[in-house]
């Protein structure tokens, strides 16, 4: 009886070893998947240039327009009044807005995607006017060549046009304080 | 065939339907409507059947309702009218969404893993099972045969 019991607790068996691990591996990788954003999707853009586009204001007036604002590092957010994060970072873009209008070495431009005018503006007059321009992007093609997919969406563009950094969800100070370094804004 | 081994097939059988059956159910062919669909239309059903909505789980730009979906389909039959080709319009969302967007991955680096992994799962799935049916059938085989055979004596002993 000893002896049959000592010969089984010897038997060692490599491919169970191997399988064992390889199960733990993979437990260990789904563990850390369900950690992450299935939703989040890494920007495209971060490296390349700003894509071009020229946007009606969303207050009827001029144009909003790619071309025009190269030269100076450049803020773009995308939102919309059924973005119910956007209300999140609404006063901290108006709060930044006001700053970059004292200052000529950063600038900020809205992008108001898939959105109405007549919402657009019901958002503005409840949480306060935007300090800064927004172009319309009804269709949301603007949105498409920035692989825009949730809004709030905001892209930090260096002196040379080149997206440096992309945020998605409401902006924090933090947040914004990092990217506009990316770009070379101190503030 | 023993009864354990026949089950064990059928098992794997059953198992394996889903990964034959599932692309034929998810092909655009089944996904367009029955009535008559001209060149232009059959090529929006294709590609939209490759692309992933950006804003859905999981779910291409032709099964979703989504606006956005919706929009990108626009996109891809403007691309079609304007004469390009099926690989430029796929181009255009993956230049813009990365892999994302493609419902199949391309196998490339470490996307290699998504198309090895089942297979080897498959294969080491299999290796346990034929070593599992395998060590039950010398267990019931040492069942069988009797574990201490009698001497003269014992058959001796039991002659009443």
């Amino acid at each position: 009886m000893t002896v049959l019991a000592q010969s089984q607790a010897s038997k060692v068996r490599p491919w169970k070893l191997v399988l064992g691990g390889i199960v733990v591996t993979m437990l260990a990788v789904l563990a850390w998947g369900l950690t992450r954003d299935p939703s989040y999707i890494p920007s495209q853009l971060v490296g390349r240039s700003v894509p071009a586009f020229a946007l009606p204001e969303l207050n009827g007036k001029g144009t909003v327009a790619a071309d025009e604002l190269r030269g100076t590092p450049l803020v773009i957010n995308f939102w919309a009044s059924w973005c119910v994060s956007c209300r999140a970072e609404h006063a901290l873009l108006t709060g930044f807005g006001r700053e970059v209008a004292t200052r000529d070495d950063v600038r900020i431009v809205g992008i108001n995607y898939r959105d109405a005018p007549a919402a657009a503006a019901r958002f503005q007059d409840e949480l306060g006017a935007f300090s800064y321009r927004s172009g319309q992007d009804p269709s949301g093609r603007t949105g498409i060549d920035f692989g825009v997919y949730g809004l709030p969406e905001t892209f930090f563009i260096d002196r040379d046009g080149i997206v440096m950094a992309r945020h998605v969800g409401p902006l924090t100070e933090a947040a914004l304080k990092h990217n506009l370094s990316l770009i070379g804004v101190t503030r | 065939m023993r009864p354990r081994r026949i089950l064990a097939m059928v098992l794997v059988a059953v198992l394996a339907v889903p990964t034959v059956v599932a692309p034929v159910l998810t092909t655009p062919a089944l996904a367009q409507p029955v009535k008559q669909q001209d060149a232009v239309d059959s090529r929006v059903f294709a590609i939209g059947a490759k692309l992933r909505c950006p804003v859905c789980q999981s779910e291409t730009i032709l099964d979703s309702h989504s606006s956005s979906a919706k929009e990108m389909l626009r996109i891809v039959r403007e691309q079609i009218e304007a004469g390009r080709s099926d690989a430029e319009i796929v181009g255009y969302f993956h230049d813009r969404y990365g892999d994302y967007v493609l419902m199949q991955p391309p196998a490339r680096g470490a996307n290699h893993v998504l198309w090895v992994l089942p297979l080897l799962i498959l294969l080491l799935g299999g290796f346990w099972l034929a070593r599992w049916l395998g060590r039950s059938r010398r267990a019931a085989a040492a069942q069988a045969a009797p574990a201490v055979a009698f001497t003269e004596r014992d058959l001796e002993r039991l002659k009443l």
